[in-house]
This record gives structure tokens, C-alpha cells and sequence, in this order.
């Protein structure tokens, strides 16, 4: 028999992480927090701004190593990384944006399949000064995908998306990740964005953000709008002070 | 209209070289006919063709050699602050150096050779073209380093397709500022120290107090400068830049 804790991929444990504030006093964005992830779980982190949210998935993606503390992985991950903004290559070609991160392995199949879902497929010679931010930030999902990664992090990817494009969006990501299911942890400010897609949510403290509940969505919470939208209000009702100023687009 | 500008300016220059010449004297300033004349003669007895050659082969060596260096010299001081502190001074004190004193530092040491020539344009090059790619590799982006990181660009796929392309506006600026400092840098070179070349050529010219032949070799040298720029530089900005014009 599994138990639950075979399935637990990664142990994230920091001790602390401190930065230079615009004053030139230090602040302490994270302390002592830790949780752990499911193997082939979609993870939502959901906290207030500046509670560590992104620093967290910086550190996990070794973009920031000034930090106190240890990330426990069983096998070494392959990234694929959603930033808040695409950070597309200007200078490239929407095909060559993709190409140039997939794995050594992802054939010519698996990106005219990818370009397919993604409905990239009349776009591949343009480039990203011609794209809407909401094509854009497909490209730059279908590229985190190409790396046929084992842990996935997005960083807000729906962010200053109107709600139709962010709504089709999330459709995207979930079915692409439906398709082939990898550990994915996902930054957001949005109640609904965390329960349309994530299967755990941790909800993060004020800064020093801390995990203060890990909150599991069955399938039946995202199974309509209105049970959406109750899951959200329950949420809500409870941690009033997650939401000030953060939930805005819900 | 606005396009006829520039033939308008021409022919008006053209028209004002005509009375200056006639106004003036015919020796001290020959008029164009006269210039044609020998560069004609220059062309039909070969002599254009091959000293134009001998200093082409020595602008583009120099500015290859002085490109590649000062590039790779701007990028290292541009990344890595150690670098730039120690090399800054020097930086500054080549900058500052006459040219006319490198050319002769060069000559005295290495002899009236074409290696000493060459030598002296790329010293005098470099530490224009480190000072310009210095600035472009500090605005470098982050993100898209960081983006690089992530994804685990390999180092050619960094330089191929994230540093040079952010460099490439400031690789341009060096490299117009640079061709056009590189060959009247190559005519005192070879004024100075060659017994080939357009340099060469104006030298004996102006010994023989002959100003339509130095006219003539400078008329020739400028259309063929103004015909790489045209034929080969503005065309690789154009391909260079060509996701900047698509853009909305």
C-alpha cells in the first residue's frame, strides 16, 4: 500500500531569506517556512503581495541562492518555468522562442501537438512584438512545456490578462497538463485561478510568509461556476486578509 | 520631395566646385572634369584598382581584428566589475593616446612591416569599440539571463541568441564609427609607412604638389566606403533589426 508520504517529491525547508528593502534595511521576506509537494501535483501558493510567494519559486528554481535553508528533491528536477512577464526572445521567431528550450527529446510531433493545444500553430513565424500579452504568455507556456519538465512553476502567469483570455488560458494549461501530469507549483493572487487548477493550495502568512493551512480542492470544487465561487467565499470567510487588495479579479 | 534633397545638395556642390575652380586657379584647385580625367587615367592604367585593393585589405583586416577584440574586451569589463576596475585606467589612457604616436611607437618597434600597420589601426580601434560594447553589455537583461538559467541555455546559445542580439544596436554604432575612423587611420599608416596603397599614393601626390590626383584617389576611396555601407552594412541592420520594424 501507498502510503502518502511516498508520494511527497519535494521538502521545501527555508530557514530564511532576507533582502536589501528600498530603504537599505534588511527584510526578512521568509522564515522557517516549509511544506512539501506531491509528486505529480499541481500546487498553488496563495498569500498576500510580498509574502515570498515568487521568491519561493525562485529559490526552488535556483534563480536565488542567498537564502538559509534546503530543498530536498529525489531526483534532481528538470525545470520549466512560467514567469509573471513571457521574457520571450524580441529578436526570434515564435517557433524558435519554443525550440530553442525543448528537450533534446521533444520531437517534431510533440511540437506540432504542443502548437496545436496551444493554438499557436499559424503564429510560428511571428514574432513576439506582434503578439497580444495573452498570446505571448502561451508561447511562453508552450516553451516551459517543451523542456518536458518534471517540476513546473508559474510565476502569476494570468496576471493583468482580461478574465476571457486568463479563463482560456487556464483551460490551456490545465489540458496540457491533464495530458502528462508533473509536479507544477503555481504563484497566484486569484481564489479562483488556485481552485480552477490547483489540487493543494497553501495559504501563505503575511511576510514572513509562513504555510498557515494546506488546503486540499477535490474535483467537485472546480466542477462549476457557482461551486467555484464557494469555494472561494469559504476561503474568504476565513482569511479575510488574504484577499485585501489581492483578489481584485476574482 | 524630401528624397530629392540629397541630389539636390550634390548637384549644388558640384555647381560650386565648378566656380571655385575656375575662380581660383586650376592647380591649386582643379575642377571636376579635370579629376575625372585622372581618375580615368588612374583606372585605365590599373594603378587606382590596386592601391584601392591594398588599402581596402588592410581596412577590413583592421576592422575584423579591431571588432572581434574590442567586442570581446567591452563584454568582459562590461560583466565583471574586478575586470573593469583594472582595465578602466587603461582603457582611458589608450583612448587619449595620439594616434600619430601609436602609428610611430608601432613603426619604431616593429618595423616598417604590414603587421606594425595593421597593428597600429587596431590599437587605435579598440578601446573605442570596448567603450561602446562596455555599455551594451551592462543593459543586458536579467530576465532574460535568468530566463536562460532556467532553461539551461548551453554558452553559444547564450552568445547566439540572447547577448548578441541585445549587443547588436551598439556592435552597429562601433562598427559605422569604426570603419570610418579605421580608413583614415589606414591612409596615415600607409602615408606614414607603406609604399602601397591609396595613403601611399596621396603621399606621392602631394610631394608632387599633383591636387587632382589627390582629389581623384579621395573621390574613389569615399564612393567605395559609401558602396559598403550601402551594399553591405544598412542591409545587415535591416536583417539585423527586421523583429524591431515588424512590430506594431
Amino acid at each position: 500500500m501507498q502510503h502518502v508520504g511516498d508520494r511527497r517529491a519535494i521538502k521545501v525547508h527555508i530557514k530564511e531569506k532576507t533582502y536589501q528593502g528600498a530603504n537599505g534595511g534588511l527584510v526578512t521576506a521568509l522564515r522557517d517556512t516549509q511544506f512539501s509537494l506531491l509528486e505529480n501535483s499541481f500546487t498553488v501558493l496563495f498569500g498576500p503581495s510580498g509574502c515570498g510567494k515568487s521568491t519561493i519559486l525562485r529559490i526552488m528554481a535556483g534563480l536565488d541562492q542567498d537564502y538559509q535553508g534546503s530543498l530536498d528533491w529525489p531526483h534532481t528536477p528538470k525545470i520549466g518555468f512560467v514567469f509573471q512577464e513571457p521574457r520571450l526572445l524580441p529578436w526570434r521567431s515564435v517557433q524558435e522562442n519554443v525550440q530553442l528550450s525543448a528537450d533534446p527529446t521533444f520531437t517534431k510531433a510533440d511540437f506540432d501537438r504542443l502548437m496545436h493545444v496551444m493554438g499557436l500553430e499559424e503564429l510560428l513565424d511571428n514574432f513576439p512584438s506582434e503578439l497580444s500579452l495573452g498570446l505571448a504568455r502561451r508561447v511562453s507556456i508552450a516553451r516551459a512545456f517543451a523542456t518536458k519538465p518534471t517540476l513546473l512553476l508559474l510565476d502569476e502567469p494570468f496576471v493583468s490578462l482580461d478574465a476571457p483570455t486568463a479563463s482560456r488560458l487556464r483551460e490551456l494549461v490545465r489540458t496540457v497538463w491533464t495530458d502528462n501530469p508533473i509536479t507544477a507549483v503555481m504563484v497566484t493572487h486569484d481564489m479562483r485561478e488556485a481552485v480552477e487548477l490547483g489540487q493543494e493550495v497553501l495559504l501563505f502568512t503575511a511576510r514572513p510568509g509562513q504555510v498557515r493551512e494546506r488546503l486540499n480542492i477535490l474535483p467537485s470544487d472546480r466542477e462549476n461556476e457557482a461551486a467555484i465561487e464557494a469555494k472561494r467565499v469559504q476561503v474568504k470567510s476565513r482569511y479575510p486578509d488574504l484577499f485585501e487588495g489581492a483578489d481584485l479579479q476574482a | 520631395m524630401a528624397r530629392f534633397y540629397p541630389i539636390v545638395s550634390i548637384v549644388g556642390f558640384i555647381i560650386f566646385w565648378f566656380v571655385m575652380a575656375y575662380v581660383v586657379n586650376d592647380v591649386l584647385f582643379p575642377g571636376p572634369v579635370k579629376v575625372m580625367e585622372v581618375l580615368a587615367n588612374e583606372i585605365n592604367n590599373g594603378s587606382l584598382i590596386w592601391h584601392l585593393l591594398i588599402t581596402l585589405w588592410r581596412v577590413m583586416a583592421s576592422f575584423l581584428i579591431a571588432m572581434f577584440i574590442g567586442t570581446a574586451i567591452g563584454l568582459f569589463m562590461g560583466r565583471n566589475q574586478i575586470a573593469n576596475g583594472l582595465f578602466d585606467p587603461w582603457l582611458v589612457f589608450f583612448l587619449n593616446v595620439p594616434a600619430l604616436v601609436i602609428i610611430f611607437l608601432c613603426y619604431i618597434w616593429g618595423g616598417l612591416t604590414e603587421f606594425a600597420a595593421i597593428l597600429a589601426v587596431v590599437i587605435n580601434k579598440v578601446p573605442n569599440v570596448a567603450v561602446m560594447l562596455r555599455e551594451g553589455a551592462r543593459s543586458l537583461s536579467v530576465e532574460l539571463e535568468e530566463m536562460a538559467d532556467t532553461f539551461r541555455y548551453t554558452t553559444s546559445q547564450r552568445y547566439r541568441h540572447i547577448i548578441l542580439p541585445q549587443l547588436q544596436p551598439f556592435i552597429a554604432a562601433a562598427g559605422r564609427s569604426g570603419l570610418s575612423l579605421i580608413w583614415k587611420i589606414v591612409l596615415v599608416v600607409e602615408f606614414l609607412g607603406r609604399s602601397d596603397g591609396v595613403g601611399f599614393q596621396l603621399h606621392t601626390a602631394f610631394q608632387l604638389f599633383d591636387v587632382a590626383a589627390i582629389f581623384a584617389y579621395s573621390v574613389a576611396f569615399i564612393v567605395i566606403m559609401l558602396l559598403i555601407e550601402i551594399l553591405f552594412i544598412q542591409p545587415w541592420e535591416q536583417y539585423a533589426t527586421r523583429w524591431r520594424q515588424e512590430s506594431h
